[in-house]
């Protein structure tokens, strides 16, 4: 059986994910790349949470946390770009 | 084995969460602002926190936070949600800022150009008022900015208080695109390009007019001295061509002139001095010598006539003039002379100038047949190359005399002042003139390098003014001249002429008066001639023009067979048009036709006696 938290996550995350499209769509999305596919693969673990409690537990339970590895691999390389970006950015401003 | 795995992967997501959440504490606020940092690094908390959670739990070191860590959880969508908003209102504010910077730099820009334009430039609404105007409006009008704000645009430039006529914004109002139209602006005293550009909105509404006066004062004087340059050298042209047309007319007629007054003169020798025949002759010879003078006139305007410049005060042939000027203006007209007390010297011929001031003389009488006032004065005057450039005359810098002739006619209109030199252009009644006077005048000063001037408007008289070159040099004294009777001879002449009349005259005359004639028909057939006689013959009398080989060649010829032989020339051009040619050498004697019996004899003589 799935718990009550983990459905409110999934629910959480697709609400987002409705509002990302409307604030992009009216503001353009800011360059944030890497990010959202962390956040894609977190909501993919929020989702994997959800089945394995129907269907084959462990199989789902490591791509879930699968998941949130790589999601954190992401959001570290997003990091890291970010200041990459500002410091060349500066480099530019000097020049 | 799988609990390891499952360990291990959460391991690495609390690692790879810990490292995102360090990076995310150093992005420079440049980037990110503290709000977005605070969001981003909450996010990545949780997850640093729940992956530790399931380490703890998956590893079975403790199970002490009893799932607290998925309700954490639950947090990260919302402060994740919460970032990338933070960061979009911040990038938004960004380029919202720079949109506005750049607006202002424009703004600036389009402010700058505007003031920087030379040209006045007005911003208008639809109701001609003045929104805006720039620097160059300020200076020309010498009204504040502020000033001008609020006023109309046709009260500014035209000091008007209605648009004027042809006005360039009420046409753009009617057609919708931008029209220009040159107009004198009386309130900056120009003449302007005004163009008026509508500006329209994104529904074509018209929102502002740009209202540009581009000053062509000056180019449109350029362009109008161009035009009158252009005038005075087609009319320099036209003159000069009818000049030449005049001058070969008049040498032509005088090779028939030379004929008929010889042919009467060898018929007035003849006759008995009580025959009745011998007055119809003398008719015949006046008549000639009328017609000889037309043609002296035509060479005169053409400037192939002979003169004999001198150095001469100017006042003393204007002073010596006086009284016949008096005589030939008449009694209604008075005559007053306002000469300079400048004592200078031209290189004249006094009777050609003479006969200029009674051509003028005459011309102002018929124009003042109610009576009026002949005035003429003389001046010393110094013409610059910006004027001689202005008036495209050919002449060189430097002083001039000018003599000015003005009388108080009817004047003339400007086409009839542009063709009064040419010769039997005439505006009198028939009979009544020539037509040649003024082509005279023209001929004679052209030939004193100098030019001639007129000023003219109906209703307001004439000026005539008459620049010669002034020279340095004292006036010689003249002696006069005395003309010995003609005498024969029994020499031995060759006559090379073409034309057969004036060769079978000539031949009659000397045969007449002793000399034996050898003709010739042409420079060729004179130097065979030469060749089968050149021990008998004494004088060669050559004309310049022939077939075949003109006059100079033939002499040229016949000096080789005999260097010392003497030689007169003849021809219907002058001398001077000769010597310009290049056909003659300086130092040749020279008869200019018609050739009078007299004149031909006293050269001949005065060549052979020498």
């Amino acid at each position: 059986m799935f718990q009550e938290n983990e459905v409110l996550n999934l629910i959480l995350a697709l609400i987002s994910i409705l509002m990302f499209a409307f604030i992009f769509k009216k503001m353009g999305p800011p360059r944030l790349r890497l990010l959202y596919i962390g956040f894609i693969f977190i909501l993919c673990g929020y989702l994997f949470t959800v089945i394995e409690g129907v269907i084959w537990l462990e199989f789902f339970n490591l791509l879930e946390h699968l998941c949130y590895a790589i999601s954190g691999i992401l959001f570290a390389a997003g990091c890291l770009s970010i200041i990459r970006h500002s410091t060349s950015e500066q480099a530019k401003n000097n020049v | 084995m799988y609990e390891n795995i499952i360990v291990g992967l959460d391991l690495i997501a609390t690692i790879a969460f810990g490292v995102a959440l360090l990076f995310a504490v150093r992005i420079p606020r440049s980037i990110m602002d503290q709000p977005s940092k605070t969001f981003l690094a909450l996010c990545l908390g949780i997850y640093v926190f729940v992956g530790l959670s399931n380490i703890l739990e998956h590893g079975q070191i403790t199970d002490c936070l009893d799932h607290y860590e998925d309700y954490v959880e639950i947090f990260f969508p919302l402060f994740f949600l919460f970032f990338i908003y933070s960061v979009i209102t911040k990038q938004e504010l960004n380029s919202r800022k720079l949109a506005e910077k750049a607006a202002r730099h424009a703004l600036k820009d389009w402010e700058d150009i505007f003031q920087a334009s030379g040209n006045p430039t007005l911003i208008l609404d639809a109701e001609h008022d003045v929104i805006s105007a720039n620097r160059a409006t300020v200076g020309a009008t010498g009204k504040s900015k502020e000033a001008l704000v609020g006023m109309k645009c046709y009260e500014i430039m035209h000091g008007t208080d209605q648009p004027p006529e042809g006005c360039p914004m009420e046409k753009m109002l009617i057609s919708g695109h931008c029209e220009t139209v040159e107009m004198e602006v009386e309130a900056l005293g120009s003449v302007f390009l005004v163009s008026c550009t509508p500006m329209l909105d994104d529904e074509g509404n018209l929102q502002k007019v740009i209202h540009i006066a581009t000053d062509i004062t000056e180019s449109k004087q350029v362009e109008e001295e161009k035009k009158t340059l252009e005038d005075q050298l087609r009319q320099a042209q036209k003159m000069e061509a009818v000049g030449r047309l005049a001058g070969g007319i008049a040498h032509d007629f005088n090779n028939i002139l030379t004929a008929i007054i010889g042919y009467s003169n060898m018929l007035q020798m003849k006759m008995a001095e009580d025959d009745p025949l011998l007055t119809d002759v003398e008719q015949i010879l006046s008549s000639s010598q009328k017609a000889a003078r037309l043609t002296q006139s035509l060479l005169a305007f053409s400037r192939q006539q002979i003169i004999h410049p001198k150095p001469v005060r100017l006042n003393e042939i204007v002073v010596s003039v006086e009284k016949l000027l008096l005589r030939l203006i008449g009694e209604h007209i008075e005559l007053k002379t306002n000469l300079t007390d400048k004592n200078f010297t031209i290189m004249a011929d006094s009777g050609q100038i003479e006969q200029v001031m009674m051509n003028l003389a005459t011309n102002a009488r018929d124009a003042m047949s109610e009576g009026g006032m002949l005035t003429i004065s003389t001046e010393l005057v110094e013409l610059d190359k910006q004027f001689i450039k202005t008036h495209a005359y050919d002449v060189k810098p430097g002083m001039y005399s000018l003599i000015c002739f003005t009388d108080t006619g009817e004047g003339m209109d400007e086409d009839t002042r542009k063709r009064i030199f040419e010769p039997f252009f005439t505006t009198k009644e028939l009979g009544r003139g020539t037509g040649l006077g003024l082509a005279i005048i023209y001929g004679i000063v052209k030939q004193h390098n100098g030019f001639v001037d007129v000023y003219s408007k109906p209703g307001e008289g004439t000026t005539f003014k008459i620049y010669l070159p002034i020279i340095k040099s004292a006036i010689a004294e003249t002696k006069a001249e005395i003309i010995p009777p003609p005498r024969g001879g029994t020499e031995t002449v060759l006559v090379a002429e073409d034309d057969e009349v004036v060769r079978t005259i000539t031949k009659a005359i000397l045969d007449r008066f002793g000399y034996k004639v050898i003709e010739a028909v042409d420079g060729e057939d004179a130097v065979i001639r030469f060749k089968e006689n050149k021990d008998k013959i004494d004088l060669v009398i050559l004309d310049v023009i022939m077939p075949k080989k003109n006059g100079k060649m033939a002499y040229d010829d016949i000096k080789k067979l005999w260097p010392e032989i003497k030689a007169i020339f003849t021809s219907g051009y002058t001398k001077d048009f000769v010597d310009k040619k290049g056909i003659l050498e300086e130092g040749i004697n020279f008869i200019p036709k018609p050739i009078s019996a007299n004149e031909l004899l006293r050269k001949m003589r005065e060549v052979l006696d020498k």
